[in-house]
């Protein structure tokens, strides 16, 4: 649905990106053991693209959505941000006073509508706030132009003098989208923007999203564990897996063929929408993987039905498998996996 | 198709309100449904629309300040007797008997649901005790058998944690194994699944279905996933604003829906492989009206796209036969010719 990828400029490059947590040598001698939230993800993101990251809780998806708006410092490698004057900037290791020019680029939506607005501000403050830190608007310029994005978010601008608690839950995440739109940001990292809502208003926002990025050419990077909303919005999924990304491709691709078997699993566990196509899920055994404690070799293998002895020693890496699509497995060539329509299909 | 399974409950123009200082909100205003013996019956609504309340009504654990006001709830006990839920005294002894005893229910958050300062074990073995006389360690080697049927791995080991020590999957396995030790008729599952990961919930939902055939009891299913739904169930309830508006079996709910409502929900959700170029979703105008303030004649007139203006605004629909075991609230049910997901002739029958 968007332009093809290989004429957009990259906007951001997450070049072996890691976050750890713990670790560190206490003064005793002791060695903490590091949770490794996120291990060494690369992947591009080009400038108007809705760029899809999925995986279960725990893989690692927000924090890195988190690293990559610099709400969190990741503690390896290289963010490269292309600002609109040609160069390339590497955010990972700005400091605070250096970022500041890039932090209104980027911008973040959360998954909690509740808990993400606070209470005590009422919506010019919460939206005007960053348009006054930022220098961009002062005085009735605020209120001017936080009533105009009010109004383009699907709310009225009187609105904007009432408090949160005065909005439903799909209107509150429409003020977390027009106070992410104050700064004209060219970057939106949106951490599961829809999953607090009811199905019937998630609609309404996932319109507005696509309506907002086609009108503004915004480039999201759309954290989600819902396999249809991604499927339906996103140009590229990456699908993670314990901090690290298994497996890369445009949706289509995907969908239809997944290369990774954790990837096909993911995709047979999402019930069909479809009283007469059979559900025939390829269970999972057993939970994520320890972050703190990864298993040898691939980090996937104690819960694939696929893993032969390779996979429990050698650690494979993420290669190109063809242009465009990337892939963390051993034995991409040779398996045949299934994807949404042979499931669909398979239990017809 | 004629069903010829006893009937076990009957929940009859159900009104169940909360009377508030700002007004009478009016969660339940007149539902009913039928579950037979072993049938899953699946509820879809948005939230506010009173499925939650309703559910808490069988049961009879309707937070103050709300109450039942009027309406019937029969149910078929061990025996055979058939006794109206509504009539009880909600701390009396026979509720109590049928509360997890007969009718059990498990909760959308195993975390919140299960008690933080108790072992699993503590509390499987409570509800076994409370409803049957057992020794103690009888009942924990039944807590122990039941936690081996739900797939726990380790049962001897996870009986003597706290539900901290174990992730979500295996606490909503706990709540399942807690709801089936004393083999109620009725299992009330209210978003039993929507907090768990997809890969989770395929186990939980595939272990739901291999014990719904063992006990052979039955399931109100309330989830907001049409997925689950369509998986899950084989009779589908659609509420609105404390009404059903719809009921049907789930082929016809999602081949040949009847009500407006239905057919918007159908239309706004992204389904896995229908991914088309250009395809936009059709969102469900507006958001569900202030429970104070219900809207004149059809409640769902204010969203509807095919409201007339004038009969849909002024005249209140009632639940009505439109179909075989086919019921809908809407004046134009019949004519309206609304499409399901999907044309059923695409499929080979399973």
């Amino acid at each position: 649905m968007q332009p093809p990828i290989a004429t957009a400029d990259p906007i951001l490059a997450i070049r072996d990106l890691k976050k750890h947590y713990g670790g560190k040598k206490h003064w005793t001698g002791a060695v903490s053991k590091a949770i490794r939230a996120v291990d060494g993800v690369t992947f591009t993101i080009y400038e108007g693209e809705t760029f899809g990251l999925v995986g279960e809780s725990g893989c690692g998806k927000t924090t890195l959505g988190r690293c990559i708006a610099r709400a969190l410092d990741p503690t390896d490698g290289e963010i490269i941000y292309s600002p609109e004057d040609g160069r390339d900037i590497d955010l990972a290791t700005l400091s605070p006073r250096q970022l500041k020019p890039y932090r209104q680029d980027v911008q973040m939506i959360f998954q909690d509508p509740i808990s993400s607005l606070n209470p005590r501000m009422t919506l010019l403050d919460i939206i005007g706030e960053p348009m006054v830190v930022n220098g961009l608007a002062r005085g009735k310029e605020v209120a001017r132009r936080v009533g105009e994005l009010l109004e383009r978010v699907g709310l009225r601008a009187e609105y904007m003098v009432r408090y949160p608690h005065a909005f439903s839950g799909g209107q509150r995440q429409r003020i977390g989208i027009a106070r992410a739109l104050a700064l004209n940001p060219r970057v939106i990292v949106c951490d599961e923007p829809v999953s607090a809502l009811d199905v019937s208003v998630q609609a309404q926002i996932l319109n507005l999203l696509q309506d907002l990025q086609a009108e503004k050419n915004l480039t999201y990077l759309f954290i989600a564990h819902d396999l249809g909303v991604v499927e339906y919005l996103c140009d590229r999924v990456a699908v993670m897996y314990v901090g690290q990304v298994v497996e890369l491709a445009e949706t289509s691709d995907l969908f239809a063929r997944p290369l990774h078997p954790y990837t096909e699993a993911l995709m047979s566990a999402v019930p069909p929408a479809n009283p007469r196509a059979a559900s025939q899920p390829r269970l999972l055994e057993g939970d994520l993987a320890n972050a703190a404690n990864l298993p040898p070799g691939c980090h996937f293998h104690p819960r694939c039905g696929y893993c032969v002895e390779r996979c429990r020693t050698e650690e494979p890496e993420l290669r190109e498998f063809s242009p465009g699509r990337f892939v963390r497995c051993h034995r991409a060539e040779e398996l045949r996996l299934d994807g949404v329509a042979e499931l669909a299909e398979a239990g017809a | 198709m004629t069903d010829d399974r006893h009937l076990l409950l009957e929940i009859d123009e159900l009104k169940t309100h909360y009377h508030t200082p700002q007004g009478i909100v009016k969660a339940v205003e007149g539902a009913s449904l039928t579950v037979r013996e072993g049938q899953a019956v699946g509820i879809v609504g948005e939230s506010g629309c009173g499925k939650s309340v309703m559910l808490r009504s069988i049961l009879r654990i309707v937070p103050k300040p709300g109450q039942i006001a009027s309406g019937k709830i029969r149910f078929r006990r061990k025996t055979g007797e058939m006794v109206d839920l509504t009539g009880m005294d909600a701390n009396g002894r026979p509720i109590r008997d049928i509360r997890g005893g007969e009718i059990a229910m498990i909760f959308q958050e195993p975390m919140s649901s299960l008690s933080p300062v108790h072992t699993i074990g503590d509390q499987i073995m409570e509800a076994i005790q409370l409803h049957k006389k057992v020794p103690a360690a009888q009942a924990r080697k039944m807590a122990i058998d039941i936690l081996a049927k739900v797939a726990m791995p380790r049962p001897e080991q996870i009986i003597d944690q706290y539900p901290y020590e174990i992730s979500g999957g295996m606490r909503q396995r706990a709540m399942i194994a807690m709801a089936l030790s004393c083999e109620p008729r009725l299992l009330i599952a209210d978003e039993p699944t929507t907090a768990l990961d997809v890969t989770t919930q395929a186990q939980i939902l595939a272990l739901m279905r291999k014990l719904q055939a063992e006990f052979g009891m039955a399931i109100l299913f309330v989830t907001h996933d049409l997925g689950v739904v369509a998986q899950m169930t084989e009779y589908v309830v659609v509420m609105y604003m404390g009404q059903v508006v719809e009921a049907a079996s789930v082929d016809d709910i999602f081949f040949a829906p009847k009500h407006p409502y239905t057919h918007a929900l159908l239309h706004s959700i992204p389904r896995l492989g229908q991914r088309t170029t250009g395809q936009r979703l059709e969102p469900i105008r507006g958001t569900v009206p202030d429970p104070f303030a219900r809207p004149s004649g059809c409640p769902f007139h204010t969203r509807c796209n095919f409201n007339d203006g004038r009969r849909c605004i002024s005249e209140v629909p009632v639940l009505r036969e439109v179909g075989p075991n086919h019921q809908a609230r809407c004046h134009y049910a019949e004519t309206l010719a609304l499409a399901g997901v999907g044309a059923p002739t695409e499929q080979v029958p399973a």
